[in-house]
């Protein structure tokens, strides 16, 4: 631990981390309930995951899906040299780790796609583009948006679950650096290489208009 | 002596399975009651439903509004018979009606009524083509369906 901080996340992966953490919650809480917020949520986080998909594109080093996905025999190779204690330190996610991201990000795309479609028993609350269907159906994909919440909460039991695990056994903190943006390795590691200001620009335009033509139903003028 | 056993035997054989049957009878109607309570729920959902998808255009069709309205007016102070004694949480059937409704029959029937007093003007200011009262007026009827659901309905 000699090495001076190196910067790993940048800041809009940082934001974006917190603000879906936030929204998720929000959105959990208002179920059934308060429908006007539960909405409101459900529009910011589309928002949020097209944002981080550009990311994967165009953001800084370690948010991007060429540098974090990769196959079963990579997966495979870092388990074994991890159970060894052998694992290279990196800056950004783990191979396994990976898998993680790309899973939540998909789950709760779907999940706030379905909730689009979505209406509650009464017919009366229901999402933005809940009346281009049938009530039946409507109410077939709210059943759907139920389930797969649960597939949701999985995965982020899992996620907290994998925090504590490096905590105590492998005495990592993940959690500081998703905060600072910065870690202190024990050796030189090639840090965050960071993106340009206009694609940071570019990006935040694309999940503001993804997140308001969500809550206008997609329906233009 | 035998002769009676065995006419003993036959009785109790008859009496346990005129119970079973009766039983199984009782679960046969209370079946057929909640599935058609909840075809009866969901043509109102349907309904509310339609009313809200046609409210949101600029000259919503008031005539098509009205009649669900009816629809609505015309179920609601049905609901109460809905409800027969058996058919319940203890039916055996997969029911979210909760006991409070049996327990408390007279706040169920005030809920009840309060729905088809609000549908009844809900109908009322569809065939009067006031599109802003409708509007409003479906939140109401909305909320009727919610407070009544939040008591006596499981989530």
């Amino acid at each position: 631990m000699n090495e001076s901080p190196t910067p790993v996340w940048d800041g809009p992966t940082r934001l974006f981390h917190w603000a879906l953490a936030v929204l998720v919650l929000v959105a959990w809480l208002t179920a059934g309930e308060q429908m006007t917020l539960h909405r409101g949520a459900g529009y910011a986080i589309l928002g949020l995951v097209a944002f981080r998909v550009w990311w994967g594109f165009a953001g800084g080093s370690t948010a991007r899906f060429s540098q974090f996905v990769r196959g079963p025999s990579a997966i495979r190779s870092y388990l074994s040299a991890s159970r060894q204690g052998q694992a290279p330190e990196r800056a950004g996610h783990n191979p396994l780790g990976a898998l993680s991201v790309i899973a939540l990000l998909g789950i709760v795309a779907l999940q706030a796609g379905l909730g689009l479609f979505a209406i509650d028993e009464d017919g009366f609350e229901g999402g933005p583009l809940s009346d281009r269907i049938d009530f039946d159906l409507a109410r077939q994909i709210a059943e759907w948006h139920e389930l797969s919440f649960r597939l949701v909460q999985a995965l982020v039991v899992l996620h907290l679950a994998a925090i504590v695990y490096y905590v105590f056994r492998k005495r990592e903190d993940l959690l500081r650096p998703m905060v600072t943006g910065v870690r202190r390795f024990s050796g030189p590691v090639q840090g965050l290489v960071r993106a340009p200001l206009w694609r940071l620009a570019v990006g935040a335009g694309i999940g503001l208009a993804v997140a308001f033509a969500a809550s206008r139903g997609f329906k233009l003028g | 002596m035998i002769l009676s056993r065995s006419l003993l035997s036959a009785a109790v054989c008859a009496a346990a399975l005129a119970m079973a049957g009766g039983a199984a009878l009782a679960a046969v109607n209370a079946k057929a009651v909640i599935e058609t309570r909840q075809a009866n729920f969901k043509s109102m959902g349907k309904a509310m439903k339609t009313m809200n998808d046609g409210l949101k255009a600029d000259t919503p069709d008031m005539a098509a509004i009205a009649a669900n309205a009816a629809t609505i007016r015309g179920l609601a102070p049905k609901i109460t018979t809905w409800f027969p004694k058996g058919t319940g949480p203890e039916a055996g059937v997969k029911t979210e009606a909760k006991a409070e409704i049996w327990t408390d029959p007279a706040g169920f029937a005030a809920a009840a009524r309060r729905l088809e007093t609000e549908a009844t003007k809900l109908e009322t200011l569809a065939r009067a083509s006031d599109v802003a009262g409708t509007r409003a007026q479906v939140r109401v009827v909305g909320g009727t369906c919610k407070g009544c659901h939040d008591k006596f309905k499981q989530d």
